[in-house]
């Protein structure tokens, strides 16, 4: 009750802080390029061209009006650079039957007719444009994690840097804490942003999963090197990441891997993207490579370093036709493979897909669905780290979404959703569960 | 059953985005006349366009631009769209694309007609950042960026109205498009003038419709066959 008193009060004064003069609210770089959500995003999260091509150009790409206060050599931001997220089920329903979760979380227990009166997340986002060549982006959150606490992390950290090169042609370095998409401007391979619309239950387990590695882990801090070129068509980018830890747990397991004394890892980008009448369609692949440090590990060695590797092809198309019919759809083929596991020259593989597609008609009425597939390979009753979240010592896991949205403003969604995730064990771990989830979601942005 | 359900709805989803059928019948019009004139201002005081003070984009656009809200010059009004009114069979409607285009911070052209069936073409000649908001009989069509110079968007025209283009990016940017379900409609030009050609012999009802102005009619209007009925419509306030 005390939390949800705080929760609510935080949210009042941000946005009592963040109303703009107009009667309709847009977030912090709306505010500074004065356009409105459609010049970047198609239905938020997902980007659309230019949003796109305003994200490789580190968020510089401000009206021409923008405005510093400069006296007393000051260089500040006349708009505010703050925007913020209210998130908030007011309903959920849920049948789960997967006996190896934590107890007293959602997948942990048998919990039908679970409703919350509390907000489930509040996030701040401080995105700006810091100079022509550079712009920042982050976020912080206060999530509820089904007690009476509030956890505060924040996830993303970016520092973006640009440089035109000429005509529809743009270099740029990221600096960034969060997931390894950090810097990817494809909706296809967003992991983190759609994670953002619809929480955990819609992250491709392509990318949520590993045994010492996670692509979608917000622990991942490296430097990218990216650009768009060709006219804005190419999207290349090489980076250097490290982290993106997975918790051991299971049986035995005492401890996690520590990011500080990871090595680097190499991530390789490269993707196209082509205009068409009244859309795009983009498709690329990625390439990451690398080793993750482990220390403490709970098996017979206990410092090691593992060998991990991930493929992926993406693809994606967005089409607004007849007066306002839009229509997305997104793909994510991948696999992975990790080599000396726990310390022993063990070799554990998966492979899997996502897709997600979506129809909105006039910007107000939608439906979302998504088909989340991953195959575990050679993973064994005894390993103890988790693979897929709590998903401990799972063989397959096939998940599908649907979701009917309601957006009285483009900032302001209401949804029903439903996901089923079908989990299938290893042998001698678990039976095989199906957990299901109806719920309520209101998401708001300022 | 569940087969057949299926088949219904695919068939309704496909109809709602095919054309939609309408009243008016095309017909070979032989030896058709013509209604020819002029729209004019005969009020005692004449409106005059001021210059709008752009809020934005001033190094690309400068710091003002002319309204063009009323265009009346010696008494002769420009951007007036004639129309005959409730004509149900003539000359085939027009199949090429009605092509508004974002130009020096405006649009060009200011007014336009458009047929039902047909299609808009907005495009951007600028090399500035404009977002197309497109209304319908004040409801919105369709909002959609246009982010640089060669960009456009290609929408059908599916209902008659009256469209109202704005850009979300450019407060005083405005332009009208008329829908009609004929193709008996004209702008007049910068002398007020207008021709609207090919029309069946019959009595009709004209009617003219200006941003600032409203609307004026002229009911009775007689076409003979080869020749040009002159007509003149006013304007008073």
């Amino acid at each position: 009750m005390k939390r949800g008193i705080v929760l609510a009060s935080l949210v009042f004064v941000l946005v009592i802080m963040l109303m703009p003069y107009e009667s309709h609210a847009v977030p912090s770089y709306a505010r500074q390029v004065k356009k409105p959500c459609t010049a970047c995003h198609t239905m938020w999260p997902n980007l659309n061209q230019y949003g796109r091509q305003f994200k490789v150009k580190a968020y510089t790409d401000v009206s021409p009006d923008w405005e510093m206060i400069t006296k007393d050599n000051m260089n500040l931001a006349t708009i505010s650079p703050l925007s913020a997220r209210v998130l908030f089920y007011p309903n959920i329903r849920e049948d789960n039957n997967n006996p190896n979760g934590p107890a007293g979380t959602n997948s942990g227990s048998t919990n039908p007719g679970q409703n919350s009166t509390n907000f489930d997340q509040v996030a701040i986002f401080f995105a700006s444009r810091v100079f022509d060549y550079a712009g920042v982006f982050t976020s912080a959150e206060a999530d509820a994690d089904g007690t009476t606490n509030a956890t505060f992390s924040v996830p993303t950290l970016k520092m973006a840097f640009q440089y035109p090169l000429g005509e529809g042609n743009t270099i740029g370095l990221v600096e960034f804490k969060g997931v390894a998409s950090a810097a990817d401007p494809f909706n296809s391979f967003g992991g983190r942003d759609r994670d953002v619309s619809f929480q955990a239950e819609s992250a491709p387990f392509i990318l949520s999963s590993g045994w010492t590695f996670a692509m979608a882990d917000g622990d991942n801090v490296g430097t990218v090197l990216h650009g768009y070129f060709i006219g804005n068509r190419l999207y290349a980018a090489i980076g250097a990441m490290r982290g993106g830890t997975v918790n051991f747990s299971g049986p035995g397991a005492t401890s996690a891997n520590t990011a500080s004394q990871d090595p680097y890892d190499t991530y390789l980008r490269a993707g196209w993207d082509q205009k068409l009448s009244n859309g795009a369609v983009t498709f690329g692949a990625v390439m990451y490579d690398g080793k993750q440090r482990i220390t403490n590990s709970p098996g017979a060695v206990t410092t090691y370093d593992s060998k991990v590797r991930r493929g992926y092809i993406d693809a994606s198309l967005e089409q607004n036709f007849g007066e306002d019919h839009l229509f997305e759809v997104q793909a994510l083929l991948g696999n992975g493979k990790e080599s000396n596991v726990f310390g022993g020259s063990e070799e554990r593989k998966f492979k899997g897909s996502y897709i997600q597609g979506s129809y909105f008609y006039d910007r107000k009425y939608g439906v979302v669905a998504s088909i989340n597939k991953i195959k575990f390979q050679d993973a064994q009753a005894t390993d103890f780290t988790t693979i897929g979240g709590t998903n401990f010592g799972a063989d397959k896991i096939n998940s599908w979404l649907l979701a009917v949205d309601y957006l009285p403003w483009l900032n302001t969604k209401a949804a029903l959703q439903y996901v089923n995730t079908k989990t299938t064990y290893v042998s001698g771990v678990s039976a095989d569960t199906t957990d299901k989830m109806t719920r309520i979601v209101i998401d708001m942005l300022f | 059953m569940q087969k057949k359900a299926i088949v219904v709805c695919a068939m309704m989803l496909l109809f709602s985005f095919s054309p939609v059928a309408f009243a008016y019948e095309t017909i070979v019009v032989k030896n058709g006349g013509s209604i020819e004139g002029v729209v004019e201002f005969t009020g005692a005081v004449v409106p005059k366009d001021q210059m709008v003070k752009l809020s934005s984009e001033t190094k690309y656009c400068g710091n003002s631009l002319p309204a063009e809200k009323y265009l009346i010059k010696n008494g002769k009004i420009e951007n007036v769209v004639v129309s005959i009114v409730d004509i149900k069979s003539g000359k085939a409607i027009p199949s090429e694309p009605i092509v508004l285009t974002n130009l020096k911070c405006g649009f060009s052209p200011h007014v336009a007609v458009g047929f039902q069936g047909g299609k808009v073409i907005q495009k951007n000649d600028d090399t500035i950042f404009h977002n197309i908001h497109t209304y319908l009989n004040g409801k919105t069509m369709f909002n959609i960026g246009l982010p640089e110079k060669g960009s456009s968007v290609t929408k059908p025209l599916l209902r008659t109205g009256l469209m109202e283009v704005t850009c979300d990016s450019h407060p005083w940017m405005h332009g009208y498009i008329q829908v009609l379900d004929h193709p008996y409609a004209v702008v007049t030009n910068a002398k007020g003038d207008f021709a609207i050609k090919d029309v069946p012999a019959g009595t009709y009802t004209v009617e003219a419709w200006h941003e600032a102005l409203g609307k004026v009619k002229a009911a009775n209007v007689k076409v003979e066959s080869g020749k040009a009925s002159k007509i003149k419509l006013e304007f008073k306030k």
